[in-house]
């Protein structure tokens, strides 16, 4: 009786393994096909590159679409389906189109697919999460099928930068097949055209032969969805997976000891700092916000949280935002330096305070060694966790937390405009914190001109005043740490994307 | 046919109660307009978004339009995949109770023969060698198991994919790590209702008719120790489905639970109510077979 009940059970689980892997085999190696597995840490929301603003869905929308500039990997601006632009005037761009480029489903590029792109977005019918981004263009206008005017509300130099991650989408398709079944199946121009989207699970591409560009070396591209670090290298050790993102910095040393492995950094834009509200006390005296910018022994938490691999902010501008000025130095750690100055501030016996902060994991350990830097010149801070990220960003935005540890990606716009103006112009998103009718001037003039050498210097002036001001204890800009398989012939890009059109493997 | 329907109202009260709950716990907890909005949006955008997303409605109006529309079906659009809710569960689900429900298949083949071992041979060293194991079993906590299996099986042998879904291999770990999870609570019944029943009369005559051990335990036992363990199995797949929620995010299997989790962190409000009725309605449903195969085991069991 025993074998007889045990065995039936057996024979359904076999049963079961054999039906289940009869019906899908085709997972695992496909011959002498190059296929490049790369891990995302969540889905994408949708495929349309219009509705998002989230990071992996860049990257999958990166292989299918062109866009009408394309960001170099040591991010220089070149030809994507512009051949090349110019500033007629102040408020007047025109972009000569590329010709004899076809979508995926041999609808033909031109003009009108870039008015009905940049349209779709601007339109507020469309809710497209970007509107903001190229919110400042008023007008676009088809000259002839292969010229676009672009007219801008006001004199706007980071329009191209706008332009970098604005997908041109088919115009006749998508309203043939309307948004819905556009965002399930997208045509594009790009170097990969969409194969297969198995929700939570993985995005499959495969190569565009007739790319403008050349065909792509590698033929297959997956994404696949791997929420959890400790499994994504679990996968990329077992050779599941080809590249991996954000590695966290203490387990880099046991990757680079694997010789079929190879890690790199990257220099991020994101910027962490600690803010105060200036209006407040005690942040409302200079004197207190640079004792605690010297208090704070910031090169010791970037070697023990970080592994060194970040990179300091002296005034907040990242190396990699145009106009940073490398002659500032960074607060240097100074216990006793800060002691005077609150002394002088006549908070010689410290005060309390709370650290705001949402980011778990590295956020906590940034603020536990910041609260422990401070209590040793009399600053008795305790820190002040938000599960919910929504009620921190609601309570940011008002303007109700006297000291936070924020992070700032300056939605990969590479110009200091991206983070001065939103932190520190009055009319910026948080800039109530801190602000002072001389940086106003200085960001509103350097957002409106165009001599780039002019700009440098007025952002050297605004970092500067920053710097003196010290509305931030100024933090750092972690790195990238990508870890990969030792086959690629890779080589990381300076934006936090990863393109399998510069990826190749070797032999 | 008087006890299905009550049993059908009763899964409709559940299914109500637990969306009340869910629907305030979350509404509770601040909008999620900022978090949808690039940081650059005006006030009057927020406004905009947030009236046009009936955000800024009094909390009892708004509640009112969620049941009307969850009777129909309709739980409103995932905020952050534009798809209706529902359908968005719905596509994950086949996931999900492919893992459950291997996982408790698995969970039974270890958990009764296990069970009715350490019964018939008590107090033996083999025996205490199961309690162990049970309780390894039980105090694993699940992240920890699904790591190690991965880390041995899949890292270091090779023998099994790490992650993912799609052969039957995939499966294997996942489930295996969730069958461990819950197996030894079934254990524990299997064996303390056959050390009831082992005690019972109608087995010591069987006994001394001369029945052969195994028909005794097998046949005789089992069967009358069935009520107590087919329970138990039942309850489990409400705990199956709670312990998914790790075991699909540690092995990036494309579940509910993964989703939920997501859902939860990026307050997308209509998805996590999708998921927790969908879900509720699952666990009620099974709670439901478990009681009529109850009734259909022991006759003596009226509804009520």
């Amino acid at each position: 009786m025993k074998k007889k009940w045990l065995s039936g059970l057996w024979a359904v689980l076999l049963v079961l393994a054999l039906g289940l892997s009869g019906c899908s085999q085709s997972s695992s190696g496909t011959g002498g096909q190059k296929e490049l597995v790369v891990a995302f840490d969540s889905d994408v929301p949708t495929m349309d590159p219009h509705m998002h603003n989230e990071p992996n869905a860049i990257t999958t929308n990166w292989h299918i679409f062109d866009s009408l500039l394309f960001l170099s990997r040591d991010l220089k601006i070149e030809p994507g389906l512009a051949e090349s632009y110019e500033q007629k005037d102040d408020t007047t761009w025109i972009f000569k189109l590329r010709q004899g480029v076809t979508f995926h489903n041999g609808e033909e590029f031109n003009a009108d697919a870039v008015k009905f792109s940049l349209e779709r977005v601007l339109n507020e019918k469309q809710k497209s999460p970007q509107r903001g981004n190229i919110s400042a263009i008023s007008a676009v206008n088809v000259l002839d099928p292969y010229t676009v005017e672009i007219k801008t509300k006001e004199p706007y130099n980071l329009l191209p930068h706008r332009l970098f991650y604005l997908s041109i989408v088919p115009p006749k398709y998508v309203q043939e097949v309307g948004d819905q079944e556009f965002a399930q199946k997208p045509v594009g121009t790009g170097p990969y055209k969409f194969a297969e989207w198995v929700k939570g699970d993985k995005i499959v591409l495969e190569a565009n032969e007739n790319y403008f560009k050349g065909a792509p070396k590698i033929k297959k591209v997956s994404f696949r969805v791997i929420p959890e670090v400790a499994t994504q290298i679990a996968e990329l050790q077992s050779g599941g997976v080809d590249i991996i993102r954000m590695v966290p910095p203490d387990m880099l040393a046991q990757l680079e000891g694997n010789p079929q492995l190879a890690v790199t950094s990257t220099p991020l834009l994101r910027v962490y700092y600690m803010a105060f509200d200036t209006k407040k006390k005690p942040f409302d005296d200079a004197r207190v916000r640079q004792a605690m910018n010297y208090a704070v022994d910031i090169d010791t938490i970037v070697k023990k949280v970080l592994a060194d691999k970040a990179v300091r902010t002296p005034a907040g501008v990242n190396p990699n935002h145009f106009g940073f000025d490398e002659s500032i130095k960074p607060y240097p750690y100074d216990p006793e330096k800060a002691k005077s100055l609150l002394k002088e501030a006549g908070y010689e016996n410290g005060f309390e305070t709370e650290i705001h902060y949402f980011t778990p994991g590295i956020g906590q350990q940034i603020t536990d060694a910041v609260i422990s830097d401070l209590s040793k010149v009399g600053i008795k801070a305790k820190a002040k966790f938000y599960p919910e990220s929504s009620s921190f960003v609601e309570k940011q935005r008002a303007g109700d937390l006297p000291f936070r540890l924020g992070h700032w990606g300056s939605y990969s716009v590479y110009d200091a405009d991206a983070i001065l103006q939103p932190m520190f112009d009055s009319k910026g998103v948080y800039g109530k914190y801190f602000n002072t009718p001389q940086l106003d001037a200085l960001i509103n003039e350097a957002r409106s001109s165009v001599d780039q050498d002019k700009r440098k210097a007025l952002y050297s002036q605004a970092q500067q005043l920053i710097y003196k001001e010290a509305p931030w204890i100024f933090l750092f800009s972690p790195m990238d740490n990508q870890a990969y398989n030792a086959k690629l012939q890779f080589q990381a890009r300076a934006d936090e994307r990863i393109y399998a059109y510069e990826i190749d493997f070797k032999e | 046919m008087g006890g299905l329907w009550k049993q059908c109202l009763r899964i409709v009260l559940v299914l109500f109660g637990i969306s009340t709950i869910a629907f305030f716990l979350i509404h509770l907890s601040g909008d999620p307009v900022l978090l949808m909005l690039p940081p650059e949006a005006t006030q009057e955008e927020i406004d905009a978004f947030r009236h046009q997303m009936g955000f800024d409605r009094p909390l009892s109006e708004q509640y009112v339009n969620f049941l009307v529309q969850a009777v129909q079906g309709d739980f409103g659009k995932s905020l952050k995949f534009h798809q209706p809710s529902l359908d968005v569960v719905l596509e994950r689900i086949p996931a999900t109770l492919e893992l459950t429900l291997f996982a408790t298949l698995l969970s039974i083949v270890i958990a009764i023969p296990l069970g009715i071992y350490s019964a018939v041979n008590r107090n033996s060293l083999s025996e205490n060698l199961v309690t162990v194991a049970v309780f390894l079993g039980q105090s694993m906590p699940i992240f920890w198991t699904g790591i190690m299996l991965m880390l041995l099986f899949g890292v270091k042998l090779h023998w099994l994919p790490v992650s993912g879904r799609g052969t039957f291999a995939h499966l294997i770990m996942p489930a295996f790590t969730l069958a461990v999870w819950v197996a030894p609570t079934t254990l524990r019944i299997v064996r303390s209702s056959m050390l009831e029943v082992l005690q019972q009369d109608y087995i010591r005559t069987a006994r001394s008719k001369g029945l052969a051990e195994k028909v005794v335990i097998y046949k005789h036992a089992l069967k009358n120790a069935a009520i107590p363990i087919i329970t138990v199995i039942g309850f489990q797949i409400g705990k199956l489905l709670g312990g998914a929620v790790v075991t699909e995010t540690v092995f990036a299997w494309p579940g509910v639970g993964q989703l939920v989790v997501k859902a939860i962190y990026t307050a997308d409000y209509p998805l996590v109510q999708a998921c927790v009725v969908i879900l509720a309605l699952i666990v009620a449903t099974m709670n439901f077979s478990v009681d009529s195969m109850y009734r259909y085991l022991n006759p003596k069991i009226k509804s009520g």
